[in-house]
């Protein structure tokens, strides 16, 4: 029965996100731009961030603000479903869209002559995976706190802020700080050493349960009208 | 329930708070764990301090590798452990380089002046420049052994032939 909510509610975020021809105009231009990048570069890189900023803006305030939550609260969908089945929405499309760009750099490279080694495209596809789970979790909780699009706005505040204070603070913070706004694993330096590395595995689980536990807990002190924006 | 009244949508998460709370807790044992065994401190790898490093660098004619790094930087100790307590590893560098550690602590006039010409933001960060050259070679966070060895090696194969990043 979950599932099949969480399955109606990721099918119906896709639709809406990836049905607007501007918005796949952006997307296209975005993975192409990665894939000329690399071919010059001849380095493997992932569009990754961009990709879930974009997919992930507003993803729930816009529904606030239009009044649309109020109304799939009218059905028997828990708050925590909602909030999960988005998350789950925004990640898969944009690891999906950001692997996709990525395995395609990686053929026109071996095509050209260049070709990258396995263990770094398994490290760009994981990093790619990661970062849009992590960033979405993270955006999903910005989500609920703000109205619009006022989610986007609040980390790329929060990261300047990190950049903007770096090297007024101890190098630490402003660590912890990236790492709590970018929160990505690589594969060679967690699951693929030996022996595997947890901390960074449990981090990354620990912030991103942390920011959808504190998103189902937000979004269930909510007050919705049809116009709550 | 009272009849007609919709079903409420607002149930606790408890399986989240409980996910989230079992992670915190573990992530705090790991790093409780992590700061009681530190690796051996500097490896293989012959690391000097960056004061006079340049001019040993052109009098050797060999590229400089800086490594900054701390002591609460989970990354750099699994680096340490991983590359540079490898004798494979520390052989390259201890043949091809002059090793430098930058650690956050290090308030010397040569190490600070070396933090900020390379304009450091992130640990821990591996560093190859030549003399001679405009650029470095910049590895940025751990990647894994591979990576970084791989990192080396492409390095220092692009200064003998006299590249720039």
């Amino acid at each position: 029965m979950i599932g099949s909510v969480v399955w109606a509610l990721m099918c119906a975020t896709w639709r809406e996100r990836l049905s607007r021809p501007l918005v796949i105009g952006i997307y296209v231009v975005l993975c192409a731009s990665q894939v000329m990048m690399a071919v010059a570069g001849r380095e493997l890189s992932t569009p990754v961030l961009a990709i879930t900023l974009i997919f992930g803006a507003g993803i729930v305030g816009r529904d606030v603000s239009s009044g649309t939550l109020a109304l799939v609260f009218t059905r028997p969908v828990q708050r925590s479903t909602y909030v999960i089945a988005k998350w789950l929405a925004a990640g898969t499309a944009a690891s999906g869209l950001s692997m996709t760009t990525v395995v395609v750099q990686a053929v026109v490279l071996a095509s050209r002559g260049a070709g990258v080694p396995g263990a770094e495209i398994v490290d760009m596809l994981a990093e790619s995976l990661t970062l849009a789970f992590g960033l979405s979790s993270l955006v999903v909780l910005f989500s609920v706190l703000v109205p619009g699009i006022g989610d986007v706005g609040l980390w790329l505040l929060l990261i300047s802020l990190g950049q903007f204070a770096g090297s007024r603070v101890p190098l630490r913070v402003a660590e912890e700080w990236r790492a709590l706004l970018l929160p990505s694993l690589t594969w060679s330096a967690t699951l693929g050493s030996s022996p595997v590395a947890w901390l960074p595995l449990v981090s990354y689980a620990s912030t991103v349960a942390g920011c959808l536990c504190l998103a189902t807990l937000a979004a269930n002190r909510k007050e919705l009208s049809y116009a709550s924006g | 329930m009272p009849q007609g009244s919709a079903p409420s949508t607002r149930s606790r998460p408890t399986v989240l708070i409980a996910l989230a709370a079992g992670f915190l807790a573990l992530r705090l044992g790991l790093l409780a764990y992590d700061a009681r065994h530190p690796p051996r401190d500097g490896g293989l790898v012959n690391w000097r301090s960056a004061e006079g490093a340049e001019a040993a660098a052109t009098a050797e004619h060999k590229p400089l590798l800086y490594d900054f790094s701390a002591d609460w930087c989970g990354p750099c100790r699994q680096m340490e452990r991983e590359v540079f307590a490898d004798a494979r590893v520390a052989a390259i560098i201890n043949a091809g380089y002059i090793a430098v550690r930058i650690t956050d602590q290090d308030s010397t006039l040569a190490g600070t002046s070396v933090r900020d010409r390379f304009d450091l933001d992130s640990l821990p960060t591996l560093l190859v420049v030549h003399p001679g050259t405009k650029s470095p070679w910049r590895l940025q966070g751990y990647h894994g052994k591979r990576r970084t060895i791989s990192f080396l090696e492409r390095a220092s194969r692009a200064l003998q032939a006299g590249d720039d990043q």
